[in-house]
């Protein structure tokens, strides 16, 4: 049989569970987690707070994210914006400072400058290379 | 809040604001309402959601109910403040919103080892870059081995799944092995037939059916107990 219809099969049977627990009353569900032993409101009380918790951790989330944005500084001159000797030259005081980063590149003679601009940018998303500095 | 509503359209992707020539026209929960949902749940509807989240688990990259129920919240939150996420309309009852929304993302974990990828970054990011673009400047910076890593991962994973998923459906046809009405029930769902055309091949009435469909939605939440937390 196919993954696609183990799938399938799958998801229609979880439909029709979820379709029965919907239609159950809420006094059929107090009986079920009596006769299961369970703690209703100690379960519910932890799943409240973990909601609870979710939603407010995604407000400060997005507290942050905007306070961020205002302190954003000006905008950082572009990698289209630099010439690729600028480029070549951060590339190569990055290197120098950390001696491990240059064992995957090599010299850099043979590179591209497509390589030397791609390189930029992930040691600038290494922050090997502040972009704010330098730039001219 | 009982739970008589449900919708079988599963809840549409994350959307983000503006992009919905329609949107105009529905009236969308605010964080504050969806705050205040959650202190109206009772504890029956609780129950309900965590049992909801559990049957929605299997074939999902979720391990957890609770899980789940986190990742539903946080997206409705995200939405309800103009971000990407999933939109609570008002005209919807919160337990049936939330069901179909944690549907969705179950659905939508399925092989998401992209997505990881890209929630591991929004750690790792150096500020001023965002996840995308300190994960594009990885990827790129290795792109040739990693486009084969990816597909493998992303093969393995789906094998996995695929794995998961037929193992679920022997567990199951091998526990209501001995209850003949719900054998009835399970093909009948695997093949697609209408609960008339179910009754009819097995000779149940519709009050065995029901009975029969309550059954086995209580045998599922046994089955997979350590799932189901």
């Amino acid at each position: 049989m196919s993954p696609s219809k183990h799938r399938a099969e799958i998801l229609a049977l979880r439909d029709a569970a979820l379709e029965d627990l919907m239609a159950t009353s809420d006094e059929e569900l107090l009986r079920e987690a009596t006769a299961d032993g369970d703690d209703v409101e100690a379960q519910a009380d932890a799943l409240r707070t973990t909601m609870r918790n979710a939603a407010a951790a995604t407000l400060r989330e997005h507290a942050a994210a905007k306070a961020r944005q205002q302190t954003k500084p000006a905008a950082r001159p572009g990698i289209a914006q630099l010439s690729i000797e600028v480029i070549k030259r951060l590339v190569e005081q990055a290197f120098q400072q950390d001696q491990s980063l240059g064992l995957a590149f090599r010299s850099g003679k043979r590179q591209s400058d497509e390589d030397w601009r791609s390189l930029y940018a992930d040691l600038v998303a290494l922050r090997k290379i502040d972009p704010d500095a330098n730039a001219d | 809040m009982e739970g008589s509503v449900i919708v079988h359209e599963e809840e549409e992707a994350d959307v983000c604001s503006g992009v919905d020539p329609h949107e105009d026209e529905v009236d969308f929960a605010t964080t504050a309402e969806v705050r205040e949902a959650i202190e109206l749940l009772s504890s029956v509807d609780l129950r309900r959601l965590r049992m909801a989240a559990a049957h929605c688990l299997a074939g999902s990259d979720y391990a957890k109910s609770d899980d789940l129920i986190n990742e539903a919240t946080r997206r409705t939150m995200d939405a309800a403040e103009g971000l990407k996420g999933r939109r609570w309309p008002r005209s919807v009852p919160f337990m049936a919103y939330m069901v179909n929304t944690m549907k969705g993302l179950a659905s939508d974990s399925r092989g998401s080892a992209k997505r990881r990828d890209t929630q591991s970054m929004e750690v790792l990011a150096p500020e001023g870059f965002s996840a995308e673009e300190a994960l594009g400047a990885l990827l790129q910076r290795g792109r040739r081995q990693t486009g084969l890593d990816t597909a493998l991962v992303d093969r393995q994973e789906a094998e996995e799944i695929a794995s998961a998923e037929e193992r679920d459906l022997a567990a199951i046809d091998a526990h209501f092995a001995s209850d003949e009405q719900i054998q009835y029930l399970i093909m009948g769902l695997k093949d697609g037939m209408k609960p008339a055309e179910v009754l009819d091949v097995s000779g149940m009435t519709q009050t065995q059916y029901d009975t029969a469909k309550r059954r086995f939605r209580r045998g599922l939440d046994k089955l997979f107990p350590g799932r189901r937390k």
